[in-house]
Parts: structure tokens; C-alpha cells; sequence
């Protein structure tokens, strides 16, 4: 993988908007899906936003019963795929991180999927909280943007 | 009028015991040996569908009477804040898939997230 997630906690307003995008982002015929992205409210910080790490050798990928969680090449993302999937929520309780979900009425599996190498998320934060960004820039902490 | 509920069938006629349906069956209700004839317990099968992608197209859905469903579905309860979770059960079968942490199994997906965010402000040491 060669872009990340950049997550600055002291950044976030805890507005909500990443979580919103996120969630039209996935809808279908104009009802917005669940968000793959949550912002933890409660600790000391205005919020943190939480999202999937996409990570090498996946928990959820290695718990599904079906193989419906593969690797896109293209975008590095761990996708779920919807035909496949049958709703037994491995894959949320097998996360160490809590970042699967369950998309309600369809009761399926649903991921964070970079949004196909554009994440919404990042589009639409005002602060500039989350980034994706190249992996060295990422890993780096505090970062000068952070200051 | 009796309540009705579906499960999944072995078609014993075109099964050739290949064991992918025991393997992914997460409720443990196929039985059966490789190249035997595999059975599904209606007791057990919670129609979940995972077993379907039969090659031989040997697994079908049938309608049974919901009394058939005699097997008790115990859950995972969070240790942290107890919301139920998975069954007891899946995470029987998750924690000998390779690859998975049961440890993951204990808690439920909002108090991971609590851990995570825990997690990264010791690293970030504030």
C-alpha cells in the first residue's frame, strides 16, 4: 500500500461531515448507507475519527467463512463483496479494531474501500483531520501540519 | 398454523463429499467425513448461506417446521460493557481459524474502538 490514512486527533472538530460523506458515498438509490468512518466523541479530544487501517494480513479477511473480503489491487483497499457476504458478522467480531460494520436492512458486511482510491471522507473535512497521504508522510509524528 | 423457518439440505444423491460445506458452516451443523456423504442438522443451520456455493449444486433450501431449530443459541457477551456479539458457537470456529485473534472475540466493535482510541494516545504520549 502506498498511500494512508493521516489521522491529527487535535485537528478534528468532531463535526460529523466525514461520517456523512462516507455515508451517501455508499448509498444506493438515494438512501445513504452505513458510515465506515466514526468519530469517537468521548475521550478528552473534541473527537478522533476512526477508520479501517486496510491492514496486510487482515483479521477480517482471514475470519471470513465465505471469502467475501479480498484485496483490491488497484486501490489497496480490503472490499467486501456484497454478493458473497452472508451476514454472519465474522468479520466485525474478528476486527481488533472495531472497524466493520453492519449495514442495517441488508444485514451485510460493510468496510471502509478508500471510496475506489478518492476517500470521500477526506474531500469533505473542513480541517483537514484526515488526509491520505503517501505512507512515509503519514508515519511521521507530530507531523509540521499538525503544529 | 405452525411457524415455519428455512435450512439448508444435503442432496445425498449429488454430494461427492468434497467438505467445503463443513468448512465454512460457522453453526457447525454439517457433519460428515471428506468423501462421505455430508448431512446438515435442520437443529443447527441458521440459513446463513455460506455453505450454498456447493459445486455440485447438491445444497438446496427447504422449508421445516420452526420446532426442528432445538439447538440453544448462547452469544458472546462484551466483557467490557456486555452487549451481545457473535455466538458462542462462531467464536468456537473463528478462534481456530488461522490468522484470527480471539482476543478480538471478547469485546464488542464500539469498545474496540474505545481501546483503539486509548491505544493511540498513550503512543502519541498525550
Amino acid at each position: 500500500m502506498d498511500r494512508i490514512f493521516r489521522v491529527v486527533p487535535e485537528k478534528c472538530v468532531a463535526c460529523g461531515k466525514c461520517e456523512l460523506a462516507c455515508a451517501f458515498a455508499h448509498g444506493q438509490d438515494g438512501v445513504p448507507g452505513v458510515s465506515r468512518i466514526r468519530i469517537y466523541r468521548r475521550g478528552p479530544e473534541a473527537g478522533v475519527p476512526i477508520i479501517c487501517l486496510q491492514c496486510d494480513s487482515a483479521a477480517c479477511a482471514a475470519a471470513c467463512s465465505v471469502g467475501a473480503i479480498k484485496w483490491n489491487v488497484e486501490t489497496g483497499a480490503l472490499e467486501v463483496d456484497r454478493d458473497k457476504c452472508v451476514g454472519c458478522m465474522m468479520c466485525v467480531a474478528a476486527c481488533p479494531f472495531g472497524n466493520i460494520y453492519m449495514e442495517p436492512g441488508l444485514d451485510k458486511a460493510a468496510k471502509c474501500d478508500l471510496c475506489g482510491g478518492k476517500p470521500q471522507c477526506v474531500a469533505f473535512c473542513p480541517t483537514g483531520a484526515i488526509a491520505y497521504v503517501p505512507t512515509e508522510a503519514g508515519v511521521k509524528y507530530p507531523c509540521e501540519s499538525a503544529v | 398454523m405452525t411457524e415455519k423457518i428455512t435450512v439448508y439440505q444435503v442432496d445425498h444423491a449429488l454430494c461427492i463429499g468434497c467438505h467445503r460445506c463443513f468448512k465454512v458452516c460457522t453453526y457447525q451443523a454439517v457433519s460428515g467425513n471428506p468423501k462421505e456423504k455430508h448431512t446438515i442438522d435442520p437443529a443447527r443451520c441458521m440459513a446463513c448461506g455460506a455453505c450454498f456455493d456447493c459445486p455440485k449444486k447438491a445444497i438446496s433450501k427447504v422449508e421445516v417446521e420452526a420446532s426442528v431449530r432445538t439447538v440453544e443459541i448462547a452469544r458472546v457477551r462484551c466483557e467490557c460493557c456486555g452487549a451481545l456479539t457473535i455466538t458462542t458457537a462462531q467464536a468456537d470456529w473463528g478462534s481456530r481459524r488461522k490468522g484470527v485473534n480471539a482476543e478480538a472475540f471478547k469485546l464488542c466493535d464500539e469498545c474496540k474502538r474505545r481501546r483503539m482510541v486509548g491505544q493511540a494516545r498513550q503512543l502519541m504520549g498525550c
